[in-house]
């Protein structure tokens, strides 16, 4: 029986671009514009121009890291640029996201090292960035201020604006041309006021990625995947408030019982199944991207997508 | 047992050891201002302790006052343990002060068709020729004076005992009160020495959680007599109606029944004493009550209303006599209490819908009711459906920082100039502002978003460099008046937290309109007249109420206020009876929606959770406003310019 669409579309995904190459102004190999879609990923033709990329997740401060990851790359994780580079050159990630948890220590106040740390990643890789910077109010004003300096030209995807904390990471958007994740709880209308929000500030639809939150797989995954297909039907349907492609990053897939109880030398094959597993079905979900932190689960991710992604 | 001493009034009384304040205050008979129920979640029973010894956990309630007052001694009433004799300053602040209440001239058109009648008539007296009884000879002369009767009419008891010595007393000339009482019978309600057939009265009665309203009418002439209103005395059980049947489940049912009539009763007597009318001259009564609140006042156990399965005992209209309840009207008089159509929708709401007209109309009206509940009736004359909901307590000034009821002092009306960010304010009376009623909560909230003080989610953009916009000590605030410029001497503001509580607030008032509208299959473009009723609904700004998305969009023409419409709807049966006979059928007819087992409600919640919705769509004109607003503001120069 021949495929046929859940509804007529009526609209389609803006274009949101990654990173930006020397023609462009920047200094990256390869800038994504991601979204374009005017139909449902993997199953419709026009369901997207590309694959959805992998992002590798790393960070400038490991002590807040996962040491399933720490175990596996050793003393790479001890020198950003060494991971950082180790994220494209080895790994084969299509974007590399970096942590600054070097923020979360308390009565934090460097922000000279924020600057530093984003200009090393940069350094130290040739693909796109996405640069996670503090949650905590007294300092995301400064923080965000410096993140969007380092990487001016670069088109950075800056996270993360949430509906109580919104406008530090706008400005720096606005400010330094570069696109925001705007994450809410698993809800499509949440989404869409915080799309509203940021419109209303003055950040374009096309210098937005949404991002739905998510659980790993069994710990909440399926009420995201319900809301991001809900997000993506709504634009296609004409909304044009959520009409931004997404980004999703199960971070706690690491951290989840099943690998946390698992026999010894099993752990970190279990963390790759769910953080594979989890990245696929979000990618199938409609992610642009997803993002993963254990090394070993680019590979098998990437494969899988390809692989999915050329049989549509 | 300690002896506590409340000033400034030196009422004096004497409690045991550990008794709360708060109690000590009730049994003294002071009315304290208790919006959560006395459970130390309010803050707004400030008292002071000046001499003795009492427990106060000012690590955990200390957050309620500022250092100074915490210096001179205060404390919440509620949560302070008496421990020996003291002295205790209350506040005025703190007392339940007199509060506005809608009264407004009545713009009813219905026909006079009361259910009471007074027969003057004068009997020959009894002869040995002619010994008919006593009740056969009044019959007899009212039949013969004023024309046949109906039906036969029916003599209680309390009655006949008082004949014989009224009627020789007064020579054979008196005056009979015939009453038409469900099931269709009439009755002799009294029978009185002389002609006093222009001495004839009804109350109709809203009988509300915090406040009960009495209008007297004059039956022979059709016209208002009096009207009163006060506090519903049952406050000093407990604020809400959880609470008080709570406390009617430990201390008992009659409590609360004498409390409901006790209430009533005041109103009755100043609006008698308004009208220089007698009460005993008063033979019916139109009792319009939420269910638990005609529950309580019928002495019916309203216990299992509030826990699930949620059933009521009764739904259905009640008639009885006016001295089953201990109601100060004549005794005989016959009280009518409203039908109800469940738990949450009761015969205060039917009356609403009697009083707006709504199922009798071709056109799909939508009426909300709003006060500690808020309900919701959307249809006209082939179907209605209902549905309750807690607004929580915000938009009458509870949970917010400075809010308050309608009583004077209270700001009922703000403007904000988006160029300045300066306030207009009214207050009530006129007077340096004490807090915020609920009419200047909408106001603020619709006034802080079309000057982009806080954007659609309720937050206050704190990059706006202004005095008036601080941080704040807990939360990000916008100063509605310095500390100089009030009558509590402290700054009032109005913060981040409590837009919130407002816009959950209003989010659940809209939803449960979308809810009903979904129900029905129809939309906001399908909506005829949006009617409001309650006191709120009369000082509420209508473009505010729509800019804020507390009701859906429509033509502003088209939003009406009832006014009260429960005592409305309660005059209207009153004066007309053939209204009263189809008010069991409006109730039946009335499909009450449960929101907490809709699917679709949490979905609307956080749709509405929105200024005015997520939905920009479904308010077209305000979204276009606050488009403008936007410019207008960012042109202002008062903001750090964000890019």
């Amino acid at each position: 029986m021949a495929y046929a669409p859940p509804a007529d579309w009526s609209g389609t995904i803006g274009l949101v671009q990654i990173g930006s190459t020397k023609a462009e102004g920047g200094t990256r190999t390869i800038s994504y514009r991601i979204g374009g879609n005017g139909g449902l990923p993997f199953i419709e033709p026009n369901g997207g121009l590309t694959r959805p990329l992998v992002a590798y997740e790393l960070c400038d401060d490991p002590a807040y890291w996962s040491p399933l990851v720490l175990e596996r790359l050793g003393a790479t994780t001890a020198d950003l640029a060494s991971w950082a580079r180790a994220a494209g050159a080895e790994l084969g990630a299509d974007l590399v996201r970096l942590y600054l948890t070097s923020t979360k220590r308390r009565g934090f106040d460097d922000f000279d090292a924020i600057g530093t740390a984003v200009r090393t990643a940069l350094g130290a890789t040739d693909l796109p960035l996405i640069v996670e910077g503090p949650n905590e109010p007294s300092i995301e004003s400064e923080a965000f201020r410096r993140i969007g300096e380092a990487g001016e030209g670069e088109r950075l995807l800056l996270g993360t604006a949430e509906a109580a904390r919104y406008r530090s990471v706008a400005a720096a958007a606005l400010a330094y041309h570069h696109a925001v994740i705007a994450q809410s709880p698993i809800d499509v209308n949440l989404a869409k006021q915080l799309n509203i929000l940021l419109r209303e500030i003055g950040v374009p639809h096309e210098q937005i990625v949404i991002d739905p939150y998510t659980g790993a797989l069994g710990y909440g995954f399926e009420y995201s995947y319900s809301a991001m297909e809900r997000i993506r039907y709504a634009a296609l349907k004409g909304d044009a408030d959520l009409a931004m492609p997404m980004i999703s990053s199960a971070v706690d897939s690491l951290t989840i019982k099943e690998v946390r109880d698992a026999p010894p030398g099993e752990a970190h094959r279990t963390a790759v199944a769910w953080e594979v597993t989890t990245g696929l079905a979000a990618a199938v979900a409609g992610a642009a991207i997803v993002c993963v932190r254990h090394p070993d689960s680019v590979a098998p991710l990437k494969a899988a997508l390809t692989a999915t992604w050329g049989s549509a | 047992m300690p002896v506590v001493t409340f000033l400034p009034s030196y009422r004096k009384v004497e409690v045991p050891t550990g008794t709360t304040i708060l109690d000590a205050a009730r049994k003294a008979g002071l009315q304290m201002n208790v919006v959560c129920g006395g459970v130390g979640k309010c803050g707004k029973c400030l008292v002071y302790v000046k001499a003795g010894r009492a427990e106060f956990d000012r690590q955990k309630y200390g957050r309620f006052f500022t250092p100074a007052e915490l210096g001179r001694g205060a404390c919440l009433a509620c949560t302070t343990a008496i421990v020996s004799d003291i002295d205790v300053t209350v506040p005025e602040g703190s007392l339940i002060q007199e509060q506005k209440i809608l009264i407004e001239g009545l713009d009813l058109t219905t026909a006079f068709r009361p259910s009471v009648l007074k027969y003057h008539v004068t009997l020959s007296a009894p002869t040995l020729e002619d010994p008919s009884p006593d009740l056969n000879r009044i019959l007899d002369a009212i039949h013969r004076q004023h024309g046949p009767l109906p039906e036969k009419i029916f003599a209680p008891l309390g009655v006949l005992r008082r004949i014989p010595e009224i009627l020789r007393g007064a020579g054979w000339d008196v005056t009979a009160t015939v009453g038409l009482q469900p099931p269709g019978k009439y009755w002799l309600l009294n029978v009185e020495a002389g002609d006093t057939s222009d001495r004839l009265y009804g109350v109709s009665i809203d009988l509300g959680t915090t406040t009960v309203v009495a209008y007297i009418w004059d039956l022979v002439s059709g016209k208002v007599a009096g009207i009163a209103s006060n506090y519903n005395r049952q406050i000093s059980c407990g604020e809400d109606i959880l609470s008080r049947v709570n406390f009617g489940r430990k201390s008992g049912l009659a409590k609360l029944q004498t409390l409901a009539a006790e209430s009533i009763n005041t109103a009755i007597t100043n609006a008698a004493n308004q009208a220089k009318i007698d009460r005993n001259d008063i033979y019916e009564a139109m009792v319009a009550g939420n269910t638990v609140m005609t529950h309580m006042l019928l002495g019916i156990d309203p216990a299992y209303i509030i826990s699930e399965p949620y059933v009521p005992v009764v739904r259905r209209s009640i008639n009885t006599a006016a001295s089953n309840l201990g109601l100060s009207v004549a005794p005989t008089a016959g009280v009518f209490a409203f039908p109800a159509v469940s738990d949450f929708i009761g015969g205060d709401i039917v009356a609403d819908v009697l009083a707006c007209g709504m199922g009798t109309s071709d056109e799909v009206s939508l009426m909300i009711d709003i006060g500690t509940n808020f309900e919701v009736v959307l249809g006209n004359n082939e179907w209605m459906f209902s549905c309750a909901g807690a607004a929580g307590p915000a938009l009458e000034g509870g949970e917010v920082l400075f809010g308050m009821r309608a009583n004077p002092g209270a700001i009922e009306r703000v403007t904000i100039d988006p160029a300045t960010l300066k306030p207009h304010w009214k207050t009530i009376n006129d007077i340096k502002p004490k807090g915020i009623c609920g009419s200047g909560l909408i106001d603020l909230l619709a006034e802080l978003l079309t000057s982009c003080v806080i954007d659609r989610n309720g937050l206050i953009d704190t990059t706006i460099d202004h005095p008036r916009v601080r941080k704040g000590e807990y939360a990000p605030e916008y100063v509605v008046a310095f500390a100089d410029e009030t009558g509590i001497g402290k700054d009032l503001v109005v913060t981040e937290n409590d837009i919130k509580s407002l816009i959950m607030s209003k989010a659940s008032v809209l939803a449960a309109c979308a809810v009903l509208m979904n129900v029905a299959g129809i939309t906001h473009r399908d909506l005829g007249t949006i009617y409001f009723s309650g006191g709120f609904g009369n000082y509420i700004n209508k473009q505010n109420a729509i800019t804020i998305g507390l009701i859906p969009e429509v033509p502003l023409d088209r939003i009406k206020n009832i006014g009260n419409g429960a005592v409305n709807g309660a005059n209207i049966a009153l004066i007309n009876r053939d209204e009263r006979r189809t008010l069991d059928v409006i109730a039946d007819n009335i499909a009450y929606i449960e929101l907490n087992a809709e699917p679709s409600f949490m979905e609307e919640y956080t749709s509405s959770s929105f200024l005015p919705h997520t939905d920009l769509a479904l308010f077209p004109g305000v979204s276009a406003m606050l488009d403008r607003c936007r410019i207008q503001a960012h042109g202002n120069g008062i903001r750090h310019t964000e890019a």
